[in-house]
């Protein structure tokens, strides 16, 4: 019990004379909040767009592409065998007995992003009938759905805001027609979908002069029942397919801008982490230098070297956890839920919009970050301070 | 430069704090100069691109038709018309990633004979061998092929008429653009004929056309032209400078600019306070000295010139310490990248320079406290204190 | 005979917070060339005054300071400054050498602020050293050094340049009495055979006896003593 007396006493005196030491230690908070708050931030573009990804895909819903494709995009799939598949084993039907499937078109259109000039690609997708039964998450916030046969279009939520001249009545013009925006759509949970721009699938097939689609969509009539239609599509001998399940194929679409986001995250944090532990390690030794007297006296009186470690090591810890809170903060109130979009998916030319997600997972690992700065940058000068000569700065007191 | 053992001195007085505070600056500017690197390396590409050559595809990323290149080479201000088909593959395993270009042999290489090279002989058999292909120095040397290897090609998409997607092609001889970055994309050249007969979808079409023009002021207008041919068909063309199309290219990436400002900022913002502060503690602890040298006769202007000289050979040293770093990490970088297709990563110049401007007004702006404080400092106050 | 330093009615006030201390009530002061003078006197007595004013450290509040044929008191800082490397060399209690710099890298410092080449800053270096005694310690810096070297180290430093006058501020006080005697035996050689004169202010009764001439201060008043043993 003493020595968590002394370690209160002196870490209390510590904490008490820190006013004085105010400069220092403002800028050591500062410069681990600038660690935090990058390191949050990129991790949120991270876990946002993972998110994103995550929550688009059904354990019941697949999507079948053709033989290697390594997505939708890359994928070719003629009329027929896109008719053979809606109608496989395992497709669940409606209340009318038509299958709950579509084959769908994919096509790019350029517009500009947000403030710049340069147009990007936006997906367009060419969807079926019953797409409010394949995909009941969809809801239309604004405007209206599309009518079939009719250069009619509708917007996702995330597209309408990271591009320009995408809002109901905006006119479109491509593959020499011209289109228009009758409604916004919205997922409510950030999905991909939710920056894309649909149609009807025929009528935009109609208008590329194109009879093959890039996928077939299906909603299963149980999660179980995948095996019986992979089993059946591939012993199709006029089919070159390949099912997969949604979100398993989402997760691969996204693994390597998730993998390169992290890695960016992790070296830019990592960097930025060394500059603020130097901060910090400088921070620390001009404490134990300004208390030099303060702690030789101390030891004189009789305290343990313990007592004097933990008050620098609390210090350090204190000035961290400040300035990871200021840093987490700062990513909360000015990126959460921005924003933004990035090419994706293997070789193709997808732009997915998502958005920052600074969570208070990631609020955790900046925290853990900044105290294992504030633990290294304050465990060296600590035991120099426990060993400081005693009698020599009681000397140099008195000089 | 009689001053430079007191400088020196100067710096040296508190040994651990001018090592850290040196680790910080490095730090500092090797992040600095691999982030600003690669934006500028993106950028400088793009900019490579020419003005008297002109880009022309189909603006929802389908093909075009090969017939349309009559049409396009009698447009006026038109010279020559090249095009391609673009396939994608590897070779026996994932991460060899190889770019597969269709193309008219005689054609393409007539086309821009200056920026892509091939020793007639090589250019010769590339034309009379249907399955013949023309790889990059970058391929030769990576994958150790050699010119009569036989390479097994999995596409990744682009389907043969047979459903299979293994293609097999003959190196007939290896290609160089000179100076380019390209030469180091895993690029390989093949006979359009050839792959446009094997292949199953697509038949007939291109990715894309180039065409070179004999005015560049007048790309705009020949452009135009050439898009308006086809306005009103299945497949409508957008046409733009080679420049241009590289510029969206790039910004189809993302914003790397914004990003990349905002990280470099936020650290940057970050060193300023910490070295400001480090100078304003390291003047604090030499008051005296400070105080000494006034007596000797040095000067208010003469000290601050002496802070200001210490804080750039820091600031200066560090940063070129970090910027060394970056230079001799980016190349390692790039040479990963451009196996993946994306060339030309290295620490261009301007980076450089920057980064060196940078450390200047780190330095300058550092030390404005410390000097201001110097100007006032009372020599009789300073000694009098023990 | 013109003195080589004067000090006429002069009044120092210090305001310390909202405190007015006024030290020096129109001090009156001559010192003759080739002087060796001691200034004795309790804490708070304005000794130390008297020595930042003839050293051009500090100015007075009222009157006039003279010291080598030149008004200081109206000179600006940076005319100060240069007026100080040419004709004054202080020493210094606690030595205040560079502790980053050698004793010959110390004793050159005066000699940067002037033209002279560097060979011949060497050779000044040099033979100022020698005539410390220091000659085979140039190379150490002043942590490897004894009290008494670094504080002679000072004195060469002191002297470099060659300046008219040398103000001490109790230049033994941190020295052990053999030291103490031998910085002191310096001093008087340089006062006497190099013609230095010397202002030395001191609470060592002993110190001061090695002056030509010792006064008192007192409440800031000059009170006259003993002629010391230089005279």
């Amino acid at each position: 019990m003493r020595s968590l007396q002394q370690i209160a006493a002196v870490v209390a005196m510590n904490l008490y004379t820190l006013p004085q030491r105010l400069g220092t230690s403002l800028v050591t908070v500062i410069g681990i909040a600038g660690v935090v708050g990058v390191l949050i931030c990129i991790l949120a573009m991270a876990v946002g767009f993972a998110r994103t990804v995550a929550g688009t895909g059904r354990p019941d819903r697949v999507i079948v592409l053709s033989d290697g494709a390594l997505s939708e995009s890359l994928s070719s799939i003629p009329r027929e065998a896109a008719l053979n598949i809606i109608n496989g084993p395992g497709v669940k039907k409606d209340a009318g007995g038509r299958p709950i499937a579509a084959a769908e078109v994919l096509a790019q259109i350029q517009r500009p992003r947000g403030g710049s000039a340069n147009p990007t690609n936006v997906t367009l997708r060419g969807v079926g009938a019953t797409e409010s039964l394949l995909r009941p998450e969809i809801h239309i916030v604004e405007g209206r759905m599309f009518r079939p046969a009719v250069h009619e279009l509708i917007v996702g939520r995330n597209a309408q805001r990271e591009y320009s001249g995408l809002d109901v009545g905006s006119d479109l013009s491509f593959q020499n027609g011209d289109w228009q925006v009758v409604g916004i759509f919205d997922t409510g949970r950030g999905d991909l979908h939710d920056a894309e721009i649909r149609a009807d699938n025929e009528t935009l097939l109609s208008a590329y002069q194109r009879n093959w689609f890039q996928s077939v969509t299906a909603l299963l009539e149980r999660p179980e029942s995948f095996e019986q239609l992979k089993k059946a599509l591939s012993e199709d001998p006029t089919l070159h397919v390949d099912v997969h399940r949604e979100s398993e194929y989402f997760a691969t679409q996204s693994k390597s801008l998730g993998t390169v986001l992290k890695a960016i995250g992790y070296f830019v944090g990592g960097v930025m982490a060394i500059g603020a532990l130097f901060a910090a390690l400088n921070a620390m030794y001009t404490t134990v230098s300004a208390r030099a007297i303060e702690i030789a006296t101390l030891r004189a009186i009789g305290f343990g070297a313990a007592p004097v470690v933990i008050s620098v090591l609390a210090e350090a810890l204190l000035l961290s956890l400040a300035g990871a809170f200021v840093g987490a903060l700062l990513a909360w109130i000015f990126f959460d839920g921005h924003t933004t979009s990035m090419m994706s998916g293997s070789g193709a030319q997808t732009q997915l919009a998502f958005a920052f997600a600074v969570t208070p997972e990631l609020i955790v690992v900046g925290i853990v970050w900044a105290l294992l700065i504030g633990l290294v940058g304050g465990l060296v000068p600590a035991i120099r301070a426990a060993r400081l000569p005693v009698a020599a700065a009681l000397r140099a007191a008195v000089a | 430069m009689k001053y430079l053992a007191l400088i020196w001195s100067g710096l040296w007085r508190k040994r651990t704090r001018t090592i850290f505070t040196m680790v910080s600056i490095v730090v500092a500017f090797l992040l600095f100069g691999m982030l600003q690197g690669i934006d500028t390396s993106f950028n400088q590409l793009v900019d490579s691109g020419r003005l008297n050559v002109l880009v022309t595809t189909n603006p929802s990323s389908l093909p075009l038709p090969l017939s349309y290149l009559r049409q396009i080479e009698s447009v006026p201000g038109v010279t020559a018309v090249t095009y391609n088909s673009q396939i994608i593959g590897y070779y026996q395993v994932r991460r060899n990633v190889l770019f597969g270009i269709a193309v008219d042999p005689a054609n393409f290489f007539a086309f821009d004979s200056r920026t892509f090279t091939v020793p007639n002989d090589q250019l010769q058999a590339f034309i009379h061998t249907r399955t013949g292909i023309l790889i990059t120095p970058s391929l030769a040397e990576r994958l150790k092929w050699k010119i009569g290897d036989h390479i097994p090609f999995r596409a990744l998409q682009g389907a043969k008429k047979d459903g299979s997607t293994d293609w097999t092609f003959d190196i007939v001889g290896i290609f160089d653009t000179p100076g380019r970055p390209n030469r180091e994309q895993p690029l390989i050249l093949m006979n359009y004929q050839y792959f446009d007969e094997a292949r199953a979808m697509a038949n007939g079409t291109v990715q894309a056309y180039a065409e070179k023009i004999t005015d560049a002021s007048k790309a705009t207008e020949i452009a135009t032209a050439i898009d308006n041919l086809f306005g009103n068909s299945s497949a409508p063309t957008r046409t733009e400078t080679e420049r241009a199309n590289g510029q969206a290219q790039l910004a189809q990436i993302g914003d790397l600019d914004f990003f990349v400002d905002a990280i470099v900022g936020a650290a940057f913002f970050t060193l300023l306070l910490v070295t400001g502060n480090t100078m304003l503690q390291a003047y604090r602890e030499r008051i005296r000295d400070f105080a000494v040298m006034k007596t000797l006769g040095f000067t208010d202007g003469g000290l601050v010139v002496l802070m200001l000289c210490e804080a750039l050979l820091l600031s200066g040293g560090a940063a070129a310490i970090g910027l060394l770093c970056a230079w001799a990490l980016l190349p390692v970088l790039g040479r990963t990248a451009a196996s993946i297709g994306i060339p030309g990563i290295h620490l261009p110049w301007a980076v450089v320079l920057a980064g060196m401007a940078v450390a200047t007004a780190l330095a300058l702006v550092s030390t404005l406290p410390a000097a201001w404080r110097v100007r006032r400092l009372s020599i009789v106050d300073a000694l009098a204190a023990h | 005979m013109v003195s080589v330093a004067s000090l006429r009615d002069v009044v120092k006030r210090y305001t310390r917070g909202t405190q007015v201390v006024q030290v020096l009530h129109g001090l009156n002061l001559e010192i003759p060339p080739g002087e060796f003078l001691a200034l004795m006197g309790p804490s708070g007595s304005g000794k130390t005054t008297v020595l930042n004013l003839i050293g051009g450290l500090d100015k007075p509040t009222e009157g006039e300071v003279i010291v080598a044929g030149e008004r200081i008191d109206t000179l600006s800082s940076g005319q100060l400054a240069h007026w100080r490397a040419h004709h004054v060399g202080f020493i210094f209690q606690f030595y205040n050498l560079m502790p980053m710099l050698t004793a010959e890298r110390n004793v050159e410092l005066p000699l940067l602020l002037t033209n002279l080449s560097r060979a011949q800053r060497k050779k000044n270096v040099k033979s100022v050293l020698a005539l410390v005694g220091l000659s085979d310690r140039a190379k150490h810096k002043p942590a490897e050094l004894s009290g008494g070297q670094q504080q002679r180290v000072a004195i060469a430093r002191a002297i470099v340049a060659d300046p008219t006058i040398l103000v001490c501020d109790e230049p033994t006080g941190d020295l052990d009495r053999e030291t103490a005697v031998e910085i002191l035996e310096l001093l008087q050689i340089l006062n006497r055979e190099r013609k230095k004169s010397i202002i030395m202010v001191t609470h060592d009764q002993k110190a001061a006896a090695y002056a030509s001439r010792i006064l008192h201060v007192d409440k800031g008043q000059l009170i006259e003593a003993d002629m010391g043993t230089a005279a």
